[in-house]
């Protein structure tokens, strides 16, 4: 336990809530969660950070709670990072095969690699990903892995998340100024389709939307490579505001009449009914129509998922998504939200749940959750791959630096 | 009521196998009577013309052999200030049956107006509705503010022009902001004002030629604006004249440098041009064949309907009459025309007459506001425009009209929490405006 590559921390710093997930690694190469910790988030909109002191004494809460529950020390993070500028597209990349006999070896795949990696975007943008698709060898499609085969070209297609630098670093530099180290950067949404799907439903086609507080990512998975990805500064805040608007409420209120009554859907049954609000500044007690609020949040949710059925129809991968659409995120706590997904995007849809790692089950199978397991699982990914990479001298280096960490 | 005189454009070496048109011009205000003036030193009979104005001492002083003078008090009160429905009342009660005799009985109206002012904008659309009730074909010069004379009366005139495009059946605009470009840094005010009133007059001197000319090939230049109306009720109209053995190319030259053709856009966005050449018994088939190659060429994929006709009194010369139907774009000219002229206004005070002919060559906003302002819609379909702007009215500061423009924004719609925040733009919407009113859903 106190070996500190076995420990992996996800952070989640999103709009409503700063999450700390600590999972452990065990020998074998098994991942067991074993703390937890949350703050509510103050000096964060839309997924990126506005007020960087608030943000990161949210985070060292939540980061201190992780670490009281799970009895360890968190030395580095794997952190999510949103936002309305990151962006996902798909590259290629081209690499003739020079050896005489044609066969391909792993320099080569390392080459066509490196060269769909090279992408030509603005100075200021960061490439957060370079998720490896499928390789062509001679124009054949669908290979997983073209190591030992012959052919005169190879290629490779991969899914690039890209975004703005500095805003990338606001995020990263809010967690070192509490003297964490930060593994890795990761895409929100990836990190939630990791912790919500099983290797079967990314390889018939899964779409996981993930509604947050500020922001929805969703990420759609096809014969199990990531194919789309896409973000959406839209999320729960935006439901409440609209009812803070629509109704004439303050927003804590609208927050609370939002968890208490809202729903996805318009029922007929509620049609005139109204809900009577104590008021707390000795005025008239405020009457509020009920239809009026589930019909504010319906249509801004039925939006969300209508702006994400366009672009995955432009995208040209809605047909892809054949296993059916898991959502996840703290707005999909919101009753039929699931049935006014299926209206709209016309395939199967349920809540998501994260069975697919052991420890703290009923904890955490929340759906706001997902983005922090799916970050630890992420870190774990990394983690093996690290140490089976790593050959005598690397150890020794890595163990020598983090004795010099200390 | 009115003698019907022979016309000073009755063709005397090819008598016309039809029935001469009955012409008439109207000269509305100060604007009108100086236009009529213009058409008076260009040797057109008195008689045909009819001066309407509240100033006895500009209108004794004009050369038009009709006068009328409206000398009531609701109108004078009216001038100067947002006068316009109420000229155009007092004159609807009034003057009406005088105005309506004058018409009686003319086949073809000319109407004069400044637009902007109280008188002309009020009185230009009665008149028009009188003459078009009269049985007459109703065709429109008008004259624009130019920029700087501010938003309240670039708005006076628009409202103005919208009466008139109903009323009328063709109109034709001159911004006098064009004027601008043709004259020099030193030309003094009253001069400008003699030159735009030049360019007007010599408009409606070109067309009234042009109907009384001899039709010899195509349609007369009446049924050119017959089929231009039908397409539009405005068009951007332009003409040249040329003498010598060059006159053809000369001809074609002066007209693509005419401030209101400049722009090759005019020509290619028209739903529809109508050309007439115009000449005297010399005119050439292969002249008129060279100017319709030309102009075909510059309409390109429009189509483009022509006429010839022969005038005795051009002489030696040849008028290019050249009318291009105005795409209906009313809504997005209302929308740009604000930002337009905030940018002239401020662009003005340094521009020398350099500067602007470049400006006017290349530069992109500026010619945008150098065409004329946008045709009138049916009234149904602009209630349908309204309802929708009515629906999305969530946007707040997009899609008011013009009118509105130095009143306070009708709502804006307070994003909350994401005030401050970057906007959330997706496809040219905010998405942090609540969704409900962006749809325009009822909340009853």
């Amino acid at each position: 336990m106190f070996d500190p590559s076995s420990i992996i921390v996800g952070l989640e710093v999103g709009t409503s809530k700063v999450c700390a997930v600590v999972g452990e690694l065990s020998s074998e190469g098994a991942l067991n969660i074993v703390g937890l910790g949350q703050a509510r988030s103050r000096g964060v909109r839309k997924g990126e950070i506005a007020d960087a002191p608030a943000a990161e004494e949210d985070v060292r809460h939540a980061i201190v709670e992780a670490e009281q529950m799970a009895d360890v020390e968190i030395r580095s993070v794997y952190l999510g990072v949103t936002g309305g500028h990151l962006r996902g597209f798909n590259n290629r990349g081209v690499h003739p095969v020079v050896s005489a006999d044609r066969e391909i070896s792993e320099d080569d795949v390392q080459d066509v690699i490196k060269n769909a990696k090279t992408i030509n975007l603005p100075a200021q943008n960061h490439v957060v990903h370079a998720i490896r698709q499928h390789f062509l060898v001679d124009g054949q499609d669908g290979i997983t892995n073209p190591v030992g085969m012959l052919g005169a070209r190879v290629e490779v297609d991969v899914h690039v998340v890209h975004g703005n630098l500095n805003r990338l670093q606001n995020a990263i530099r809010t967690v070192k100024g509490l003297q964490l180290e930060v593994d890795d950067i990761v895409f929100c949404g990836l990190a939630s389709s990791l912790a919500l799907l099983s290797s079967e439903q990314k390889e018939l086609g899964s779409l996981v939307i993930d509604i947050g507080g500020g922001t929805t990512e969703y990420v759609v998975y096809a014969n199990g490579i990531v194919k789309h990805t896409g973000v959406l500064a839209v999320g729960g805040d935006h439901v409440s505001n609209d009812l803070a608007y629509g109704l004439k409420v303050a927003l804590s209120r609208a927050e609370q009449l939002k968890l208490e009554h809202g729903s996805a859907l318009v029922d007929e049954s509620i049609k005139s009914q109204t809900l009577t609000l104590a008021s707390e500044l000795g005025l008239q007690p405020k009457q509020i129509n009920l239809e009026h609020l589930r019909r504010i949040m319906s249509v801004r949710l039925e939006e969300i998922f209508q702006l994400i059925g366009q672009d995955l129809e432009q995208a040209g991968v809605l047909d892809d998504v054949r296993a059916g659409v898991f959502l996840c995120g703290g707005a999909t706590r919101s009753p039929e939200i699931a049935r006014l997904a299926e209206h709209v995007l016309g395939i199967p849809v349920c809540v998501g749940k994260t069975n697919s790692i052991s420890g703290l089950k009923s904890a955490l199978d929340q759906p706001e959750f997902a983005t922090a397991i799916g970050l630890v699982k992420f870190g774990s990914f990394h983690q093996r791959k690290r140490t089976a990479k790593g050959s005598l001298a690397d150890g020794i280096r890595t163990t020598l630096g983090s004795i010099f960490r200390r | 009521m009115n003698d019907p005189e022979p016309l000073a454009t009755e063709p005397h070496a090819y008598p016309s196998p039809k029935p001469q048109l009955k012409i008439k011009a109207f000269g509305l205000g100060s604007a009108g009577v100086n236009m009529l003036d213009q058409l008076g030193l260009d040797g057109i009979t008195a008689a045909s013309l009819i001066a309407v104005h509240w100033d006895a001492g500009a209108l004794s002083a004009c050369a038009a052999g009709e006068k009328v003078h409206f000398e009531n008090k609701v109108c004078r009160r009216a001038s100067g200030s947002d006068g316009s429905d109420l000229a155009a009342a007092m004159a609807t009660e009034d003057q009406l049956p005088r105005l309506k005799s004058l018409c009686s009985g003319v086949d073809v109206i000319l109407i004069m107006a400044g637009m902007g002012g109280a008188f002309g904008t009020g009185l230009s659309g009665v008149v028009a509705a009188a003459a078009r009730e009269a049985g007459a074909f109703v065709l429109a010069f008008v004259a624009l503010p130019f920029d700087c004379e501010g938003s309240q009366r670039a708005q006076l005139a628009e409202a103005g022009l919208k009466r008139l495009r109903e009323a009328a059946d063709l109109v034709i605009c001159w911004p006098n902001q064009k004027t601008l470009g043709v004259i020099d840094e030193a030309t003094t005010l009253l001069d400008t004002f003699k030159a735009s009133n030049r360019f007007l007059g010599n408009s409606v001197c070109a067309a009234w030629r042009a109907l009384g000319g001899d039709t010899a090939m195509g349609l007369s230049f009446l049924d050119l604006c017959r089929s231009i109306a039908f397409h539009s009720p405005e068009c951007v109209f332009g003409i040249a004249t040329a003498t010598g053995p060059n006159r053809a190319p000369d001809a074609l030259e002066h007209l693509v440098a005419h401030p209101m053709l400049t722009d090759t856009e005019v020509f290619q966005q028209a739903p529809a041009a109508g050309v007439c050449v115009l000449g005297g018994p010399a005119l050439a088939m292969a002249e008129v064949n060279r100017i319709m190659d030309q102009l075909h060429r510059r309409c390109e994929d429009v189509p483009v309907l022509m006429g010839a006709a022969i005038s005795a009194e051009l002489g030696e010369s040849l008028l290019i009459l050249v009318l291009l139907a105005r795409p209906d774009r009313s809504i997005e000219a209302a929308e740009s025309t604000p930002d337009d002229q905030a940018m002239e206004l401020a662009s003005r005070g340094s521009a020398d007459l350099g500067t602007q002919l470049l400006d006017n060559a290349a530069g992109q906003r500026r010619h945008s506001r150098f065409v004329p302002p946008p045709p009138s819609l049916p009234p149904e379909k602009m209630a349908q425009l309204l309802k929708q702007q009515g629906r999305g009215a969530g946007r707040g500061r997009k899609g008011q009209s013009k009118l509105r423009q130095t009143q306070l924004p009708l709502e804006i719609v307070s994003k909350g929490r994401f005030d401050k925040s970057e906007p959330t733009i997706h496809k040219g919407e905010d998405l942090d405006v609540p969704t409900y009113i962006r749809r325009g859903v009822a909340l009853n």
